[in-house]
C-alpha cells in the first residue's frame, strides 16, 4: 500500500479492520507518521487503559448501618423528664381527680338510677312543674345520696399505729393545754356580777384559796425556770389544776402528767448525751455538737466529705481528660514522630545483611530506612505529611534532610544526601533534588516511597 | 458477564430477606464496576461518592423487587444510569475534579513507567469528560459497568447494532483525542 497515511485515514481504516491487520498491511506509512504509529498504539492499549482507570480508584466504602449511638445519651435525660413530668402532673391533677372522682360517681349514679327507674305518669302538677322548669335541672341530691350513698374514699397509705397513738398523744395534750392557757396567759376578763359592777376572777375566790393559788403560783414559777422548755407544758398543767383551786387534784394531776413529761424529757436528755458521746468520738466535730443536731451536723459532715472526695475524683478525672485530649490534640506529631523513630536509620552494620539493590547510575543503594511500618494507613499518614508539606523535609527525615544509607556496606561508599523535595507526583513518586556529600554537582530525580517486607523504602532513581 | 452463580442467588434470597451482611457480599462483587462507572461518569469524586452511596441505598431497598437474579448487574445498572441521569438533571456539570487517591509506589516497575502510565490514565479521563453523553455512557456500561451489550442496547433503548458502532467509534475518537492531547 502506498497510500499516504494520515489520522483521519487511520480513523476509517480502524473502522474496518483490526490494529492487527493495519500493521501489517501500513507497516512502512506507520513508520514514516509518528502520530499514526502512537494513535494505534492508544487504541490498543484503550481497554486496558480504561480497565486501570477503573482499578486505580477504589470503591468508598459505605456504611450500610449507622453507628449506634450510646443509649445513655439520650435515654437518661429521656427518663428523668418523663418521670418529672409525670409527678407534676400527678401532683397537679390529684386534687381534680378527686373531685372528678365523685362528680362522675354522681353523675353515673344518677343516670343509672334514671335508666333503671320505672318511668311515672305525670300528673298535672308535675306535667306543670316540667313546663316551667327543663328537665335537666331536677337534681333531686337528698334522694339521690340516699338512695347512692357516695364510696367511702379510702387512705392513699395506710397510717402506722405509732403515728395514730402520737396523734392521739397530741390531742389529748392539746385538750389540756388549750383552756388552762387562755386562763392563764390571757389577763383576766372583767366581768360583771348582777348589779353591772366589774369583779375580778380573785375577787370571786375566797382568801384561803387565793392564799393557796398565791402559793402554788410561785413553785411554778420556780418551776419554770428550773425546767427547760418541754416542761412548761407541765407547769401548766398545774396551773390549770390550781386554777380550778383544789390542791389535791392538782397534785394528783401534777405527778401524774409531770412523771410521763419527765420520762419524755429524759429520754431526750439521754439521747442527746449519746449523740454526744459519738460526737465526741468522731473527735473533730465533738466540740461542735448542737443538742438535737448532732446526728444531723454528722450526717451532713459525712456528706460533704463525700462530696468533696467525690469532687477529688472528679477532679482528677478531668485532669486526666485533658491531658488525654492534649494527647490527642498532639496526635499527628506523636503519630510523626513515632513512624520517624521506628523509620530512623541503624547503624550501618546493623542492617548490612539485607541486600541492597543497587542504583547503577547514582551508584546508590535502596534508602531503605529500617523499622516497619504497622500498616498501610502508616503509609498513607507518611505520603500525606509529604505531600502536604506539613512538616519540613528536615524533619521528616528526622535530621537536616540528610538521608542515610543503612544497606550500604560501605558508608562511605554511599554518603549522606541533601534532599531537596521539588513536587509531589501522583503513584507514590515525589521529584526531588539532592546532593552528596562532598560533591558540589546537584542531581535530580526521583523519590520513591513505598512499603514492602522489609518497612518503608526510599528509593532514589536520577534522571540524566 | 458471567451467569449468576448459586452463591449469588443465595446471597440475593438472604438479602431479599433483609439480612444486611449478604446484602454487603452482593454489593462487594459488583462495586468496583459501579464506581469506575460513576467516578469517571461525573466530573466530581464527591457527586460519585454520593451517587453511589444513594444507588447503593436504592438497591437494597428495592432488591425484593428483582424477580430473575440473573439480571442484577443490569438492574443494578440501570438503576446508575437513571441515577446519573436525574443527577443530571438537577446540576449543572462543573469542574473536573482530578484529584487521585494516594497510592505508594510500585518497586517493581521504573518511576518512569509509573509515571507514564499515572500520565496516561489522567488524559484518559480528561479526554473521556470530553466525548459525547451517549458516547460516554455507552463506552462506560461497556468497560467499566462490563454490561452485555444487548443489555446497553435495552438500557439506552438502541439498537444492539447502534451500540456496537457506538462503542467501536468511540474508541477510535479517544485514541485519536489522546493522541493529539499527548502530541500538544
Amino acid at each position: 500500500m502506498t497510500e499516504e497515511l494520515n489520522l483521519d485515514r487511520l480513523e476509517e481504516l480502524l473502522e474496518t479492520l483490526e490494529p492487527a491487520q493495519i500493521r501489517s498491511q501500513y507497516a512502512q506509512q506507520l513508520g514514516k507518521n509518528p502520530a499514526c504509529n502512537d494513535m494505534l498504539k492508544m487504541f490498543e492499549d484503550l481497554d486496558e487503559d480504561l480497565v486501570q482507570l477503573k482499578m486505580a480508584d477504589p470503591a468508598p466504602v459505605i456504611r450500610t448501618r449507622r453507628r449506634p449511638r450510646f443509649p445513655m445519651h439520650w435515654a437518661l435525660p429521656l427518663a428523668a423528664g418523663l418521670m418529672v413530668a409525670f409527678l407534676a402532673s400527678m401532683k397537679l391533677l390529684s386534687p381534680l381527680m378527686e373531685n372528678a372522682d365523685s362528680v362522675t360517681q354522681l353523675d353515673k349514679t344518677s343516670v343509672d338510677e334514671r335508666l333503671h327507674e320505672p318511668r311515672r305518669a305525670l300528673t298535672g302538677a308535675d306535667e306543670d312543674m316540667a313546663a316551667a322548669s327543663p328537665s335537666d335541672d331536677y337534681e333531686p341530691e337528698a334522694e339521690l345520696e340516699q338512695q347512692a350513698p357516695l364510696k367511702k374514699r379510702k387512705p392513699e397509705r395506710p397510717v402506722p399505729a405509732s403515728m395514730i397513738q402520737e396523734e392521739e398523744e397530741n390531742r389529748s395534750f392539746a385538750d389540756v393545754e388549750s383552756k388552762p392557757e387562755t386562763e392563764v396567759v390571757t389577763p383576766a376578763q372583767p366581768r360583771t356580777d348582777g348589779n353591772g359592777v366589774v369583779v375580778s376572777a380573785s375577787e370571786e375566790m375566797a382568801p384561803a384559796e387565793k392564799l393557796a393559788s398565791k402559793k402554788e403560783g410561785k413553785r411554778d414559777l420556780k418551776d419554770k425556770a428550773a425546767l427547760p422548755k418541754e416542761r412548761k407544758k407541765v407547769s401548766k398543767q398545774t396551773k390549770t389544776d390550781s386554777g380550778q383551786g383544789t390542791s389535791a387534784r392538782f397534785e394528783a394531776g401534777k405527778s401524774s402528767a409531770d412523771q410521763a413529761q419527765r420520762q419524755k424529757v429524759e429520754a431526750v436528755t439521754k439521747q442527746e448525751q449519746h449523740t454526744r458521746a459519738e460526737g465526741a468520738a468522731a473527735g473533730e466535730r465533738s466540740e461542735n455538737v448542737v443538742l438535737g443536731e448532732s446526728k444531723d451536723v454528722a450526717n451532713i459532715n459525712t456528706l460533704k466529705e463525700e462530696v468533696v472526695s467525690s469532687g477529688v475524683l472528679d477532679q482528677a478525672q478531668s485532669s486526666e481528660r485533658v491531658a488525654r485530649n492534649s494527647q490527642r490534640v498532639e496526635d499527628d506529631n506523636i503519630a510523626f514522630d513515632s513512624l520517624a523513630s521506628r523509620n530512623r536509620p541503624e547503624p550501618a552494620a546493623a542492617s548490612a545483611p539485607a541486600a541492597g539493590r543497587k542504583l547503577e547510575a547514582a551508584g546508590l543503594s535502596d534508602g531503605l530506612v529500617s523499622g516497619s511500618l504497622a500498616s498501610q494507613s502508616d503509609m498513607q499518614t507518611w505520603l500525606k505529611l509529604f505531600r502536604d508539606k506539613k512538616k519540613p523535609l528536615a524533619d521528616m527525615f528526622h535530621s537536616v534532610a540528610t538521608i542515610h544509607w543503612p544497606l550500604a556496606t560501605n558508608p562511605a561508599q554511599y554518603p549522606p544526601l541533601s534532599l531537596q523535595l521539588i513536587r509531589w507526583e501522583q503513584a507514590g513518586y515525589f521529584r526531588v533534588r539532592w546532593t552528596e556529600t562532598g560533591s558540589a554537582a546537584p542531581r535530580s530525580g526521583f523519590l520513591a516511597i513505598y512499603l514492602d517486607s522489609r518497612g518503608l523504602c526510599f528509593r532514589l532513581e536520577p534522571v540524566e | 458477564m458471567t451467569g449468576p452463580t448459586a452463591e449469588i442467588i443465595s446471597l440475593m434470597d438472604a438479602g431479599r430477606k433483609g439480612d444486611r451482611e449478604a446484602y454487603a457480599q452482593l454489593l462487594d462483587r459488583y462495586k468496583q464496576d459501579l464506581w469506575g462507572y460513576l467516578v469517571n461518569h461525573l466530573r466530581k469524586r464527591e457527586d460519585a461518592e454520593d451517587l453511589y452511596q444513594e444507588i447503593s441505598l436504592k438497591v437494597f431497598g428495592h432488591l425484593g423487587e428483582l424477580r430473575d437474579p440473573a439480571r442484577f448487574r443490569s438492574w443494578l445498572f440501570s438503576i446508575a444510569v437513571n441515577a446519573v441521569r436525574s443527577f443530571y438533571r438537577k446540576k449543572k456539570p462543573v469542574l473536573d475534579d482530578e484529584r487521585l487517591a494516594l497510592e505508594a509506589a510500585n518497586p517493581d516497575q521504573t518511576p518512569l513507567a509509573v509515571l507514564e502510565r499515572h500520565e496516561r490514565g489522567k488524559l484518559l479521563r480528561r479526554c473521556l469528560k470530553q466525548l459525547a453523553e451517549r458516547e460516554r455512557e455507552v463506552l462506560l456500561l461497556d468497560v467499566m459497568a462490563e454490561l452485555p451489550q444487548a443489555d446497553i442496547a435495552q438500557q439506552l433503548d438502541l439498537n444492539l447494532n447502534t451500540v456496537k458502532t457506538i462503542l467501536r467509534r468511540t474508541r477510535i475518537k479517544l485514541a485519536r483525542m489522546m493522541t493529539e492531547a499527548a502530541n500538544d
